[in-house]
């Protein structure tokens, strides 16, 4: 098996466990990794996971999920946003970031990932 | 009352041929080809034994010599399917009896062979096989912890990788 399938295997077991711990392990490896395709693998997994804690790790953070430098990566976690069959979890984390949040940069991307969900809706 | 007629047929299946097309199709100046077969009958009778045979009373003597060329020919062509169709029947038979030989052979092979089904064998060959170390669902049995370390792990290895 190769290497970039195990990872895959791997994030996939994260994704699906229920021990909150997962997402911190997720967060620590996968979002902070220098390699683009593993934080856009990780960014898809947190979200799938449709937690609070998840969610907000991808949405709020800077340089993470959404917000990553990365137009790759930022792309492919707003499209699997758009993708969730159950979008409530995710309205309410990015409410929070635009009411909450003190970076604009950070609270702007929020709001236009908020507008196209509703429009995709 | 009226008479029924039968028109007379005509039969045009033995049309003579003329001298040209006789020279052109006896290409054998022994025998005569006629349609594959090489005619075995005496065709050049003497008068004398012509007039004997119009007196005798054999119907068969009476036959010309075109009537005798057609019935050797037709002799000719029935031998000819005759060994044709025993050959074939021959093959056909031959066919068969080592088709009942090979059944035959089967059976015995089969009533002499003891059939096992070795499952355990065969659920350890599949479990082998399928029995993947990083497949998610042997992952998701597998505490947070030991993931994230194998996380890690291939990590560096992915690195190393794209390093080389």
């Amino acid at each position: 098996m190769k290497t970039i399938n195990r990872i895959d295997n791997i994030i996939e077991a994260l994704c699906r466990h229920e021990d909150p711990k997962s997402i911190s392990i997720l967060e620590e490896i996968g979002t902070n990794s220098e390699i683009d395709e593993i934080r856009e693998k990780t960014a898809q997994a947190l979200i799938r996971k449709n937690t609070p804690e998840s969610l907000r790790l991808v949405v709020s953070s800077a340089g993470k999920g959404i917000n990553d430098l990365s137009a790759r990566v930022a792309m492919s976690a707003i499209n699997e946003i758009l993708g969730l069959n159950d979008k409530t979890e995710v309205l309410k984390v990015l409410e929070e970031t635009m009411n909450s949040e003190e970076k604009s940069e950070i609270k702007d991307t929020a709001r236009s990932v908020k507008a196209l969900i509703t429009y995709s809706m | 009352m009226d008479k029924m007629k039968i028109s007379s047929t005509k039969f045009e299946l033995f049309k003579p041929l003329s001298k040209q097309e006789r020279q052109e199709v006896h290409s054998n100046p022994f025998g005569i080809n006629f349609k594959g077969n090489v005619l075995a009958a005496d065709v050049f009778e003497s008068s004398k034994t012509k007039e004997t045979n119009a007196t005798s009373s054999n119907p068969f003597a009476k036959m010309t010599n075109k009537s005798k060329m057609i019935a050797s020919a037709m002799v000719g062509s029935m031998n000819s399917f005759n060994e044709a169709f025993r050959s074939r029947i021959n093959s056909i038979i031959s066919f068969g009896r080592q088709i009942k030989d090979n059944i035959a052979n089967s059976w015995e092979y089969a009533k002499n062979t003891e059939i096992k089904l070795d499952f355990k064998g065969l659920t350890e060959s599949i479990a082998s096989k399928f029995n993947n170390q990083y497949s998610v669902n042997n992952l998701l049995k597998q505490p947070v912890d030991d993931i994230g370390a194998m996380f890690a792990t291939e990590l560096a290895a992915y690195k190393e990788s794209l390093k080389a």
